[in-house]
């Protein structure tokens, strides 16, 4: 069953949360990573590393630069794993 | 070890180990390596501080005498320049003069080591360059000078012959793990275009368990013994039940697995490192393939140790390093047995017990790809360390040391489940009395159909055995077979048990259950006898030591008069 917009953002929380230590994070689909503490571009490359390997996907990079906030990116999740 | 793994070792305790400096330079962004490195070091027991210099000044740094990077006097320099930052270099070199591209590299390489031994005392840790085929010329760039691949690999080569003039200087051959990976897994197209990363995360591990394990070779923590178990580890099979014809090595059966082991083992005595053995098994038994087998690759004289005797392996290895006079972190342990390496592991945490794959096929490659035998030299005398280790074990004798694994069995949770012959046990049962050699007290071969009728003959008391423990089921391990002699006596016309599950305490469950079953039968007195063959020595004492007293030649015991033994085995 394809999985729905929500259900990737709970997971995106849970892979974002395990890399940058916080376990109870809670990103909205507006959140930016400017509003989170320790997204920096270091994390910023381990995060988008582990959000591929989570859900088996490869971002095209030149898209990744244009995400706004997290809900672009859950969406273009939403997009390639469906 | 994920890269994820190294960097949560970030937020552990590095205070027991001092601090030791080790600066990292290299061409493209270099602070995940950073992380990685000294991630790895707390694997390895190191508090290793990595200091960084921005990429665009590694060579700034290295040829100022006045840099930050002499100030800070580390220990090690690591240089990391990238095989992608030198296609670069070599897109932009003109025509005429690629063909001399490498020796420009080399110079400019040879002038950074150079450099670094006028301004400090550090060792170099100079990773090569991973082999990137460019796709200019296809293949045939091998026998074009003037391609990239032609001068890369020649840059490596020749890497190789500078290095050997200079003992500060230790190349990490990154061409070899990147091989081993592939490309695609060792770099990140992308994270080399958005974040000049030359190097994908999941690749990371493996350069830092590199410079780690070369830094510890340096620091004089090598591995000097390589202790092989034999029954399916040197050779596919069990030498005291099966026989030394069928045990598979050379061509039989999955013997080409064994042959590479033995011949991997080969190799490494060849270079210094010291072979014992460490084998539950029959000395002469043990030691017969290494003197009489054609296709066995070792033989007694590469062996510097040889303990093959039924006592645990924990004293058997303590054996092993007190003759060798060496560390037990110095001695790495292969046993195809999940048991006997949790045994060594528990008892022994600094002994290296690498974690064989089930399947022999892969023993080989798996052994290479841990970098077990890291090491900083290597000269004549290595070639000779085996024999001179051999006599000085000639010359004194070392004792008996004693190890209580009580512990070690109270925490196996092992549970036998205790059955009479029934349908589904025939065949294993009758598998079991065809097989089995050694613990077998008197070799009495039964087909199924005969153990089918003993099944439901009054005349009989039976017991099959399995044992289970924490690692997995050891399925049916031994038989039992009582056999009438009138209302009150019974003979025990067959005992046998299987090698694997010695000294764990299942003898002793076992006659406690034969005691009981007999008893519920109406048993008082118990009689055996101990026939012997070429192979079942090690039953010789066994009912002397189960509670049974000789009388002319036979062994009898007074069922109201048994001690029950106690053992670490519940009843299942």
């Amino acid at each position: 069953m394809p999985k729905t917009i929500d259900q990737i953002l709970c997971e995106v929380n849970q892979v974002v949360g395990d890399i940058l230590r916080e376990p109870g994070l809670d990103l909205k689909m507006e959140t930016t990573a400017k509003d989170v503490k320790n997204w920096d571009s270091l994390n910023h490359i381990e995060i988008i590393v582990a959000v591929e390997k989570h859900f088996g996907i490869k971002f095209n990079f030149a898209e990744l630069q244009k995400f706004k906030n997290v809900g672009q990116m859950c969406e273009s999740i939403l997009k390639r794993t469906n | 070890m994920s890269y994820k793994d190294l960097k949560e070792n970030l937020n552990k305790d590095f205070s027991p180990w001092p601090v030791r400096r080790v600066a990292l330079l290299g061409d493209s962004a270099t602070q995940f390596l950073a992380k990685a490195i000294r991630g790895q070091g707390f694997e390895e027991k190191m508090n290793l501080e990595v200091i960084e210099a921005d990429f665009d000044q590694m060579e700034r740094q290295i040829l100022d005498p006045a840099s930050e990077l002499y100030e800070a006097k580390p220990e090690f320099i690591i240089l990391y320049p990238s095989a992608e930052r030198l296609w670069g270099r070599f897109a932009a070199t003109a025509p005429e003069a690629k063909a001399r591209f490498a020796d420009q590299v080399l110079g400019q390489i040879e002038a950074w080591w150079k450099a670094a031994g006028q301004s400090s005392s550090a060792r170099i840790i100079h990773f090569n360059f991973v082999e990137i085929n460019d796709g200019v010329f296809g293949h045939f760039a091998t026998k074009t000078a003037s391609s990239f691949p032609y001068q890369v690999k020649k840059i490596n080569f020749e890497l190789m012959n500078l290095a050997r003039e200079r003992k500060q200087v230790f190349l990490a051959d990154l061409a070899g793990l990147a091989q081993q990976r592939g490309y695609a897994s060792a770099h990140d197209p992308r994270l080399y275009v958005t974040a000049k990363m030359a190097v994908a995360l999941d690749f990371l591990p493996a350069m830092a368990k590199a410079t780690v394990d070369i830094v510890k070779a340096v620091s004089g923590h090598i591995k000097k013994c390589l202790v092989l178990d034999l029954d399916n580890t040197l050779w596919g099979g069990i030498i005291g039940d099966d026989g030394m014809e069928n045990i598979e090595i050379g061509e039989l059966g999955l013997g080409p697995a064994f042959d590479a082991l033995q011949h991997w083992a080969k190799e490494l005595k060849n270079r210094g490192i010291i072979l014992a053995v460490c084998s539950k098994n029959e000395l002469e038994t043990a030691r017969r393939p290494f003197k009489e087998h054609p296709d066995m690759t070792l033989r007694l004289e590469d062996i510097a140790v040889f303990m093959a005797n039924w006592e645990n392996k924990v004293d058997n290895l303590k054996q092993i390093q007190k003759a060798l006079n060496i560390g037990f972190d110095s001695m790495v342990f292969v046993d195809d047995s999940p048991y006997e390496r949790n045994l060594v592991r528990g008892i022994l945490p600094e002994v290296v017990v690498p974690e064989l794959p089930e399947d022999p096929s892969l023993y080989v490659s798996f052994l290479r790809s841990l970098n077990l035998f890291e090491t900083a030299s290597f000269s004549e005398e290595d070639l000779k360390r085996t024999r001179q280790y051999q006599e000085e074990i000639e010359r004194g004798d070392f004792q008996k040391s004693f190890t209580s694994i009580e512990d070690y069995l109270a925490g196996l949770a092992m549970v036998s489940e205790v059955r009479p012959f029934e349908a589904f046990n025939v065949p294993r049962v009758a598998q079991l009395s065809q097989r089995s050699n050694q613990f077998n007290l008197r070799t009495r071969r039964y087909t199924e159909g005969e153990v089918e009728q003993m099944k439901d003959s009054p005349e009989y008391i039976t017991l099959a055995l399995n044992l289970r423990d924490k690692f997995g089921d050891h399925g049916l391990i031994a038989v039992v077979i009582l056999k009438r002699l009138d209302v009150e006596r019974a003979f025990i016309d067959t005992w046998i048990m299987s090698c694997r599950v010695l000294k764990r305490g299942m003898e002793e469950f076992t006659v406690n259950q034969m005691v009981q079953h007999a008893r519920q039968k109406g048993i008082r007195r118990l009689a055996g006898e101990y026939l012997p063959t070429a192979k079942n020595s090690m039953v010789k004492d066994l009912l002397a030591r189960m509670g049974f007293d000789e009388v002319g030649g036979q062994w009898e015991m007074d069922i109201n008069r048994f001690q029950e033994f106690k053992t670490h085995i519940q009843k299942g």
